[in-house]
Protein backbone atom coordinates (compact mmCIF):
# COMPACT_ATOMS: atom_id res chain seq x y z
CA UNK A 1 0.00 0.00 0.00
CA UNK A 2 1.29 3.43 -0.87
CA UNK A 3 2.14 5.64 2.07
CA UNK A 4 -0.58 8.30 2.09
CA UNK A 5 0.89 11.78 1.98
CA UNK A 6 -1.63 14.61 1.76
CA UNK A 7 0.75 17.49 2.05
CA UNK A 8 2.78 15.98 4.87
CA UNK A 9 4.71 12.76 4.56
CA UNK A 10 4.36 10.79 7.75
CA UNK A 11 5.93 7.36 7.82
CA UNK A 12 3.32 4.71 8.36
CA UNK A 13 0.39 7.12 8.34
CA UNK A 14 -3.06 5.93 7.36
CA UNK A 15 -4.87 2.67 7.70
CA UNK A 16 -3.48 1.49 11.03
CA UNK A 17 -4.76 4.29 13.28
CA UNK A 18 -1.95 6.81 12.81
CA UNK A 19 -4.27 9.45 11.27
CA UNK A 20 -7.32 10.38 13.32
CA UNK A 21 -10.19 12.81 12.90
CA UNK A 22 -10.30 14.91 16.08
CA UNK A 23 -13.01 17.52 15.53
CA UNK A 24 -14.81 19.69 12.97
CA UNK A 25 -15.92 23.30 13.24
CA UNK A 26 -18.79 24.14 10.90
CA UNK A 27 -20.28 27.35 9.56
CA UNK A 28 -23.98 28.19 9.83
CA UNK A 29 -24.23 31.31 7.70
CA UNK A 30 -25.68 33.47 10.49
CA UNK A 31 -23.50 33.43 13.62
CA UNK A 32 -20.16 31.84 12.74
CA UNK A 33 -17.69 34.63 12.06
CA UNK A 34 -15.11 32.63 14.00
CA UNK A 35 -14.69 28.88 14.00
CA UNK A 36 -12.55 27.43 16.75
CA UNK A 37 -10.98 24.03 17.25
CA UNK A 38 -10.19 23.92 20.94
CA UNK A 39 -8.95 21.50 23.58
CA UNK A 40 -6.63 19.94 21.03
CA UNK A 41 -5.17 16.79 22.59
CA UNK A 42 -1.42 16.65 23.04
CA UNK A 43 -0.83 13.03 22.14
CA UNK A 44 -0.25 13.45 18.39
CA UNK A 45 2.93 14.36 16.58
CA UNK A 46 1.51 16.67 13.88
CA UNK A 47 -1.82 18.24 13.00
CA UNK A 48 -3.63 18.71 9.72
CA UNK A 49 -6.63 20.90 8.97
CA UNK A 50 -8.67 20.24 5.83
CA UNK A 51 -11.04 23.08 5.01
CA UNK A 52 -13.88 23.98 2.62
CA UNK A 53 -15.15 27.53 2.91
CA UNK A 54 -17.50 30.24 1.71
CA UNK A 55 -18.34 33.60 3.31
CA UNK A 56 -21.71 35.34 3.39
CA UNK A 57 -19.98 38.62 2.52
CA UNK A 58 -18.11 39.59 -0.59
CA UNK A 59 -14.74 38.88 0.97
CA UNK A 60 -12.19 36.26 0.10
CA UNK A 61 -10.05 36.32 3.22
CA UNK A 62 -9.93 34.43 6.44
CA UNK A 63 -7.30 34.44 9.17
CA UNK A 64 -5.92 31.83 11.51
CA UNK A 65 -4.89 32.37 15.12
CA UNK A 66 -3.19 29.93 17.44
CA UNK A 67 -4.07 29.58 21.14
CA UNK A 68 -6.17 32.73 20.91
CA UNK A 69 -3.06 34.88 20.57
CA UNK A 70 -3.94 38.26 19.04
CA UNK A 71 -0.56 39.97 19.39
CA UNK A 72 1.92 40.56 16.56
CA UNK A 73 3.28 37.03 16.77
CA UNK A 74 2.76 35.77 13.23
CA UNK A 75 4.57 35.90 9.90
CA UNK A 76 3.97 34.34 6.51
CA UNK A 77 5.36 33.85 3.02
CA UNK A 78 3.39 32.81 -0.05
CA UNK A 79 4.07 31.64 -3.58
CA UNK A 80 1.01 32.45 -5.67
CA UNK A 81 -0.49 31.72 -9.05
CA UNK A 82 -3.40 33.94 -10.02
CA UNK A 83 -4.69 34.04 -13.60
CA UNK A 84 -1.45 34.18 -15.63
CA UNK A 85 0.60 35.88 -12.92
CA UNK A 86 3.06 34.36 -10.48
CA UNK A 87 4.04 36.29 -7.38
CA UNK A 88 5.51 35.96 -3.95
CA UNK A 89 4.54 37.87 -0.83
CA UNK A 90 5.63 38.08 2.74
CA UNK A 91 4.49 39.76 5.92
CA UNK A 92 5.80 39.85 9.46
CA UNK A 93 4.63 41.13 12.84
CA UNK A 94 1.08 40.14 12.00
CA UNK A 95 -1.78 39.51 14.43
CA UNK A 96 -2.82 36.37 12.53
CA UNK A 97 -1.88 34.25 9.53
CA UNK A 98 -3.99 35.48 6.66
CA UNK A 99 -5.27 33.29 3.86
CA UNK A 100 -5.99 35.92 1.22
CA UNK A 101 -8.60 34.71 -1.29
CA UNK A 102 -8.75 31.50 0.72
CA UNK A 103 -12.52 31.50 0.95
CA UNK A 104 -15.21 32.00 -1.65
CA UNK A 105 -17.34 35.08 -1.06
CA UNK A 106 -20.89 36.06 -1.91
CA UNK A 107 -19.72 37.21 -5.33
CA UNK A 108 -18.73 33.68 -6.29
CA UNK A 109 -21.17 31.53 -8.27
CA UNK A 110 -23.73 29.76 -6.15
CA UNK A 111 -22.48 26.48 -4.68
CA UNK A 112 -18.84 27.59 -5.11
CA UNK A 113 -16.48 27.20 -2.20
CA UNK A 114 -12.71 27.27 -1.80
CA UNK A 115 -10.54 24.73 -0.05
CA UNK A 116 -7.17 23.69 1.21
CA UNK A 117 -4.98 21.54 3.38
CA UNK A 118 -3.03 23.05 6.29
CA UNK A 119 -0.24 21.18 8.08
CA UNK A 120 1.17 22.09 11.49
CA UNK A 121 4.35 20.27 12.32
CA UNK A 122 5.47 19.28 15.83
CA UNK A 123 2.67 21.27 17.45
CA UNK A 124 3.33 20.11 21.02
CA UNK A 125 6.94 21.26 21.14
CA UNK A 126 7.73 23.71 23.92
CA UNK A 127 11.15 24.54 22.52
CA UNK A 128 10.26 25.55 18.96
CA UNK A 129 8.22 28.24 17.31
CA UNK A 130 5.43 26.70 15.27
CA UNK A 131 5.48 26.27 11.50
CA UNK A 132 2.33 26.15 9.40
CA UNK A 133 2.22 25.22 5.74
CA UNK A 134 -0.70 25.17 3.39
CA UNK A 135 -1.84 24.49 -0.13
CA UNK A 136 -5.09 26.31 -0.84
CA UNK A 137 -7.11 28.33 -3.30
CA UNK A 138 -10.08 28.50 -5.59
CA UNK A 139 -10.90 28.55 -9.27
CA UNK A 140 -14.43 30.00 -9.12
CA UNK A 141 -14.06 32.50 -11.89
CA UNK A 142 -16.20 35.43 -10.75
CA UNK A 143 -13.67 36.10 -8.01
CA UNK A 144 -9.93 36.47 -8.40
CA UNK A 145 -8.68 32.93 -8.80
CA UNK A 146 -5.73 31.78 -6.76
CA UNK A 147 -3.60 28.81 -5.87
CA UNK A 148 -1.03 29.33 -3.17
CA UNK A 149 1.70 27.61 -1.22
CA UNK A 150 1.84 29.28 2.17
CA UNK A 151 4.41 29.06 4.91
CA UNK A 152 3.34 30.54 8.23
CA UNK A 153 5.15 31.12 11.48
CA UNK A 154 3.82 31.48 15.01
CA UNK A 155 6.57 33.08 17.09
CA UNK A 156 5.72 31.25 20.26
CA UNK A 157 7.07 28.04 21.77
CA UNK A 158 3.87 27.21 23.63
CA UNK A 159 2.23 23.95 22.64
CA UNK A 160 -0.82 24.43 20.43
CA UNK A 161 -4.14 23.78 22.14
CA UNK A 162 -6.51 25.74 19.91
CA UNK A 163 -6.87 27.01 16.36
CA UNK A 164 -9.28 29.76 15.36
CA UNK A 165 -10.39 30.69 11.87
CA UNK A 166 -11.85 34.18 11.47
CA UNK A 167 -13.68 35.25 8.33
CA UNK A 168 -12.72 38.67 6.97
CA UNK A 169 -16.31 39.87 6.80
CA UNK A 170 -19.75 38.40 7.35
CA UNK A 171 -20.04 34.81 8.45
CA UNK A 172 -18.86 31.44 7.32
CA UNK A 173 -21.62 29.93 5.20
CA UNK A 174 -23.33 26.68 6.00
CA UNK A 175 -21.33 23.67 4.75
CA UNK A 176 -18.12 25.51 5.60
CA UNK A 177 -15.94 23.02 7.44
CA UNK A 178 -12.57 23.22 9.18
CA UNK A 179 -11.77 19.63 10.11
CA UNK A 180 -8.85 18.79 12.40
CA UNK A 181 -6.81 15.60 12.18
CA UNK A 182 -3.97 14.31 14.30
CA UNK A 183 -1.07 12.22 13.07
CA UNK A 184 0.78 9.95 15.41
CA UNK A 185 4.48 9.38 15.10
CA UNK B 1 -13.62 10.78 20.63
CA UNK B 2 -10.97 10.76 17.86
CA UNK B 3 -11.78 8.46 14.99
CA UNK B 4 -9.26 6.65 12.84
CA UNK B 5 -9.68 7.71 9.25
CA UNK B 6 -7.68 8.04 6.01
CA UNK B 7 -9.19 4.72 4.99
CA UNK B 8 -7.65 2.83 2.06
CA UNK B 9 -10.42 2.28 -0.50
CA UNK B 10 -8.65 1.00 -3.60
CA UNK B 11 -5.21 0.50 -5.04
CA UNK B 12 -4.58 0.13 -8.78
CA UNK B 13 -1.31 -0.83 -10.46
CA UNK B 14 -1.23 -0.94 -14.24
CA UNK B 15 -0.14 -4.26 -15.71
CA UNK B 16 -0.75 -2.83 -19.17
CA UNK B 17 -0.20 0.75 -20.31
CA UNK B 18 -3.48 2.65 -20.26
CA UNK B 19 -4.78 6.13 -20.98
CA UNK B 20 -6.68 6.31 -17.70
CA UNK B 21 -7.06 4.89 -14.24
CA UNK B 22 -10.58 4.85 -12.82
CA UNK B 23 -11.87 4.50 -9.29
CA UNK B 24 -15.57 3.65 -9.39
CA UNK B 25 -18.39 2.84 -6.98
CA UNK B 26 -16.93 5.22 -4.41
CA UNK B 27 -19.13 5.24 -1.28
CA UNK B 28 -20.54 8.59 -0.19
CA UNK B 29 -19.32 7.99 3.35
CA UNK B 30 -16.29 10.25 3.14
CA UNK B 31 -16.07 14.01 3.20
CA UNK B 32 -12.70 14.17 1.44
CA UNK B 33 -11.09 11.76 -0.99
CA UNK B 34 -7.36 11.59 -1.60
CA UNK B 35 -5.56 10.02 -4.54
CA UNK B 36 -1.86 9.28 -4.28
CA UNK B 37 -0.39 8.67 -7.73
CA UNK B 38 3.08 7.54 -8.75
CA UNK B 39 3.77 6.80 -12.37
CA UNK B 40 5.19 7.72 -15.73
CA UNK B 41 3.87 8.44 -19.18
CA UNK B 42 4.59 6.89 -22.54
CA UNK B 43 5.14 10.33 -24.04
CA UNK B 44 5.09 14.00 -23.14
CA UNK B 45 1.68 14.49 -21.57
CA UNK B 46 -0.48 16.31 -19.04
CA UNK B 47 -2.26 14.62 -16.18
CA UNK B 48 -6.02 15.28 -16.15
CA UNK B 49 -8.99 14.33 -13.98
CA UNK B 50 -12.70 13.68 -14.51
CA UNK B 51 -15.39 13.19 -11.92
CA UNK B 52 -18.43 10.94 -12.22
CA UNK B 53 -17.57 10.26 -15.85
CA UNK B 54 -18.45 13.83 -16.83
CA UNK B 55 -16.86 14.70 -20.19
CA UNK B 56 -18.65 18.04 -20.45
CA UNK B 57 -17.03 21.47 -20.25
CA UNK B 58 -17.47 21.53 -16.48
CA UNK B 59 -13.98 22.01 -15.12
CA UNK B 60 -11.95 25.09 -14.37
CA UNK B 61 -8.54 25.38 -12.83
CA UNK B 62 -5.83 27.72 -11.61
CA UNK B 63 -2.29 26.39 -11.71
CA UNK B 64 1.15 27.50 -10.52
CA UNK B 65 4.06 25.76 -12.21
CA UNK B 66 7.82 25.67 -12.27
CA UNK B 67 9.96 23.85 -14.83
CA UNK B 68 13.35 24.50 -13.30
CA UNK B 69 13.88 27.65 -15.33
CA UNK B 70 10.64 29.59 -15.27
CA UNK B 71 7.66 29.99 -12.99
CA UNK B 72 4.28 30.29 -14.68
CA UNK B 73 0.58 30.43 -13.89
CA UNK B 74 -2.58 29.93 -15.86
CA UNK B 75 -6.34 29.97 -15.37
CA UNK B 76 -8.71 28.11 -17.66
CA UNK B 77 -12.46 27.63 -17.67
CA UNK B 78 -14.95 25.41 -19.49
CA UNK B 79 -12.52 22.54 -19.75
CA UNK B 80 -13.63 18.97 -20.46
CA UNK B 81 -11.37 17.67 -17.71
CA UNK B 82 -9.57 19.05 -14.70
CA UNK B 83 -5.86 19.71 -14.73
CA UNK B 84 -3.37 17.79 -12.60
CA UNK B 85 0.08 18.10 -14.12
CA UNK B 86 1.81 20.26 -16.69
CA UNK B 87 4.99 18.30 -16.40
CA UNK B 88 6.37 16.83 -19.57
CA UNK B 89 6.57 13.12 -18.97
CA UNK B 90 8.59 11.52 -21.69
CA UNK B 91 10.28 8.53 -20.10
CA UNK B 92 9.26 5.47 -18.16
CA UNK B 93 12.09 5.86 -15.69
CA UNK B 94 11.23 9.34 -14.51
CA UNK B 95 8.42 9.17 -12.01
CA UNK B 96 5.62 11.67 -11.53
CA UNK B 97 4.10 11.88 -8.08
CA UNK B 98 0.74 13.53 -7.56
CA UNK B 99 -1.16 14.10 -4.34
CA UNK B 100 -4.77 14.95 -5.18
CA UNK B 101 -7.09 16.22 -2.45
CA UNK B 102 -10.80 16.25 -3.37
CA UNK B 103 -12.69 18.41 -0.88
CA UNK B 104 -16.25 17.96 0.37
CA UNK B 105 -16.97 15.15 -2.04
CA UNK B 106 -20.23 14.10 -0.37
CA UNK B 107 -21.66 17.59 0.18
CA UNK B 108 -24.09 19.14 -2.31
CA UNK B 109 -21.73 21.93 -3.34
CA UNK B 110 -19.33 22.38 -6.23
CA UNK B 111 -16.29 20.19 -5.71
CA UNK B 112 -12.85 21.68 -5.12
CA UNK B 113 -9.63 19.80 -5.81
CA UNK B 114 -6.27 21.00 -4.49
CA UNK B 115 -3.28 19.07 -5.71
CA UNK B 116 0.46 18.92 -6.14
CA UNK B 117 2.39 17.30 -8.98
CA UNK B 118 6.10 16.69 -8.62
CA UNK B 119 8.72 15.29 -10.94
CA UNK B 120 12.24 16.29 -10.02
CA UNK B 121 13.44 15.70 -13.56
CA UNK B 122 10.89 18.06 -15.11
CA UNK B 123 9.11 20.39 -12.73
CA UNK B 124 6.40 20.94 -10.17
CA UNK B 125 2.79 22.17 -10.06
CA UNK B 126 0.36 23.42 -7.45
CA UNK B 127 -3.19 23.42 -8.78
CA UNK B 128 -6.74 24.11 -7.67
CA UNK B 129 -9.65 22.80 -9.73
CA UNK B 130 -13.34 23.53 -9.44
CA UNK B 131 -15.88 21.13 -10.88
CA UNK B 132 -18.94 23.03 -12.08
CA UNK B 133 -21.02 20.00 -13.05
CA UNK B 134 -23.41 18.23 -10.72
CA UNK B 135 -23.15 18.92 -6.99
CA UNK B 136 -24.01 15.29 -6.33
CA UNK B 137 -21.56 13.13 -4.42
CA UNK B 138 -18.50 11.90 -6.26
CA UNK B 139 -18.87 8.24 -7.17
CA UNK B 140 -16.02 7.89 -9.65
CA UNK B 141 -12.64 9.49 -10.26
CA UNK B 142 -10.72 9.09 -13.49
CA UNK B 143 -7.02 10.01 -13.71
CA UNK B 144 -6.28 10.32 -17.39
CA UNK B 145 -3.62 11.48 -19.79
CA UNK B 146 -3.97 14.31 -22.26
CA UNK B 147 -2.35 12.02 -24.84
CA UNK B 148 -0.65 8.65 -24.79
CA UNK B 149 -0.73 6.27 -21.86
CA UNK B 150 0.27 5.89 -18.27
CA UNK B 151 3.11 3.36 -18.24
CA UNK B 152 3.08 -0.18 -16.89
CA UNK B 153 3.71 -0.07 -13.15
CA UNK B 154 1.92 3.25 -12.63
CA UNK B 155 0.15 3.11 -9.27
CA UNK B 156 -2.76 5.04 -7.83
CA UNK B 157 -4.31 4.64 -4.39
CA UNK B 158 -7.61 6.10 -3.19
CA UNK B 159 -8.26 7.02 0.45
CA UNK B 160 -11.36 8.29 2.18
CA UNK B 161 -11.33 10.82 5.02
CA UNK B 162 -14.32 11.46 7.28
CA UNK B 163 -15.16 14.71 9.03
Amino acid sequence: MLIPLGILATAGAGGGGAYEWIATAAGDGTTTSTLTLSSIPSDYKHLQVRYFSRSTANTGTFSMRINGVTTSSYARHELIGSASTTSSTNSSSQTSIQYLLGTAGSGAPGQSYRGGVIDIVDYTSTSKNKTVRALYGGADNTQTTKVALLSGLFLDTTAITSLSFIVGSGFFEGDTRFALYGMRG
Amino acid sequence: MPTTTYTPLANITLGTAASSITFGSIPATYRDLIVIFVGAGSTTLEGRIRLNGDTGANYEYQRLSGNGTTGSAAFATSQTSGFLSSIAQATTTSSLQMTINLCATNIARRKVIVSRADNAANGTDAIVNQYTGTVAAITSIQILTSTGNWAIGTTAALYGVIA
